[in-house]
């Protein structure tokens, strides 16, 4: 129990030093703002064009389309307070963790923690906003419980995706630079935009458990137009499920790659 | 005599340093070359999803076939444009200081910025570009699905017009990143200036799937960057029409040359070398 209370604690001084640097870089912000507002406009734009000419696919409307557009820039948002996982493995190459290691401190949390990105809390706004203005468009009905399920469900989809990153970023303790691999992994991020039920059963299932697409966006959109409560659950499980996965497998990665540092840099 | 004088040209010399220290980390180039294949895989399955979950047979006049010979080639090229990266350099230049160095000595800091962005694309681009035609053989030859059957002069034409966009999108990169000057950071005005690349260039759907998108673009330099040279090569525009686009090719990047001189002119006269 203390051991958690002392990362609280520490959650609150990372935060104070995140927007003491944030303030040093006023118009980023607002840049971050505009960026967000302008993705919004230009995929909202795009189903308009696309929906042109038909009125569905696959099962889906275009408020539906309209609402993945709005979860997926929250899933932007959430990813960006913690978008340093993917500099992690630049890091240990460079032997920039010993000062994380000689704390007594969860070492990725502080790595992760001490580049925290509190700006990305605005944009989350646009994300919402689109979303408001999507369930305007649709008649959808859904619970309280599913919203909250719905949401959970995308902030569990994002942690997965930084797991993965820092379980590829581990590597790093045994090949050195590897950049190439992330790179590799991050180049499926374009499929996030799409509803991924759509796809075949292999890429359904790389974007499940591998890149974890399919719950920044079509997950929660399923849970708020067409699941009833007790599947809603049953995709936060699912999403449970493999977040602890990844835990596991990070947990067991960074432990042995900690065992060959030598701290070298270079 | 003139092969040793072209050598020994100090842009020519970066682009080399910088061809080195790229082969250096082959791991990173390799990725480089697999990337677009693995976008292109999963954007042409979410492709034919879309047309055989909305039964439509055409989309923005292309068939399914030929969307996906449109995402194909879209894919390769901006893949293998890696001016976007231009930014990372200029900027941290920028705001680490490292400029005053650089403008201390006898090279323009414009042209040796451009050798080592051409340097970086110049692998991945002849990489990917060769193996989209062993594709298009492999097809062809084996399955008997002949996706473009591009003449010699739209080849021609397709690579001429593709250093052209590589050329374009530094400039407009790096006029970008020159913001740096009074911002110190960029990387949020670059996520713009990507989307806007990204949506206005026809990197995302097809230019002419609407008017209206058309219209607009036609305003910016982005449809230069991507959608002409993926016209030529699709077989979509006729010779004089190919001469005209890329003769507005050229005039964007006269008129992008001149911004980006201009603005870092401005911006050099606001330096202040503090680094850290």
């Amino acid at each position: 129990m203390k051991y958690i209370i002392k990362h609280i604690v520490l959650i609150k001084e990372y935060f104070r030093l995140a927007f003491k640097e944030a303030h040093e870089y006023r118009s980023q912000f607002f840049m971050n703002i505009i960026t967000y507002i302008l993705t919004a406009a230009t995929w909202l734009f795009f189903w308009e064009i696309l929906f042109a000419n038909t009125s569905k696919i696959g099962g889906w409307t275009l408020p539906m389309l309209q609402l993945l557009t709005g979860f997926v820039l929250l899933a932007d948002s959430f990813w960006q307070f913690g978008y340093y996982s993917i500099e992690v493995g630049t890091e240990i190459v460079e032997a920039k963790i010993d000062r994380f290691l000689i704390r007594p401190v969860n070492t990725i949390f502080a790595v992760m923690m001490s580049r925290f990105e509190i700006m990305a809390v605005i944009p989350i706004g646009t994300g919402f906003a689109v979303i408001g203005y999507a369930l305007s468009q649709g008649s959808f009905e859904f619970t309280v419980i599913q919203g909250i399920i719905a949401l959970l469900t995308c902030v569990f989809g994002v942690i997965i995706f930084h797991l993965v990153t820092l379980t590829i970023s581990t590597l790093a303790f045994r090949f050195g630079r590897v950049r190439a691999f992330i790179s590799i992994y991050r180049s499926l991020i374009i499929t996030k935009q799409y509803p991924i039920n759509i796809l075949g059963i292999v890429w359904r299932n790389v974007l499940t458990f591998i890149f974890p697409a399919i719950f920044f966006g079509t997950f929660p959109v399923q849970i708020l137009t067409s699941q009833t409560v007790i599947q809603s659950v049953k995709t936060l499980l699912l999403a449970v499920g493999v977040l602890a996965l990844w835990s596991l497998i990070l947990h067991i990665s960074w432990n042995k790659g900690l065992k060959q540092y030598q701290s070298m840099g270079g | 005599m003139m092969f040793e004088k072209i050598i020994s040209n100090k842009y020519i010399q970066q682009f080399l340093l910088e061809l080195k220290a790229i082969l250096e980390y082959k791991l990173d180039m390799y990725a480089k070359i697999v990337k677009p294949m693995i976008k292109f895989g999963i954007l042409a399955a979410i492709w034919t999803a879309i047309f055989t979950a909305s039964n439509q047979e055409m989309i923005a006049e292309y068939s399914r076939l030929e969307f996906i010979t449109y995402i194909a080639i879209v894919t390769i090229i901006s893949n293998s444009l890696l001016s976007w990266k231009t930014g990372g350099i200029v900027t941290d230049d920028i705001r680490l200081g490292n400029l005053s160095s650089l403008i201390t000595k006898p090279i323009s800091y414009f042209k040796r910025t451009f050798a080592k962005i051409f340097a970086r694309t110049t692998i991945t681009g002849i990489y990917s570009i060769l193996l989209f035609f062993i594709i298009l053989i492999v097809l062809k030859s084996g399955f008997g699905i002949e996706l473009i059957q591009p003449t010699a002069i739209q080849i021609g034409f397709f690579i001429a017009s593709t250093i052209i966009s590589l050329i374009l999108a530094f400039c407009y990169y790096f006029i970008i990143s020159c913001t740096a000057f009074w911002w110190g950071e960029t990387w949020s005005i670059m996520g713009v200036a990507i989307m806007f690349q990204a949506f206005l260039s026809g990197e995302i759907i097809p230019l002419h799937i609407s008017d209206l998108l058309m219209k607009i673009a036609s305003f910016f330099p982005f449809k230069s960057i991507i959608y002409t040279p993926t016209s030529i090569i699709m077989g979509e525009k006729t010779i004089i029409e190919i001469i005209t686009s890329v003769g507005i090719q050229m005039a964007w990047i006269v008129v992008l040359v001149i911004i980006a001189k201009a603005v870092l002119k401005k911006g050099l006269r606001r330096f202040e070398a503090q680094g850290g």
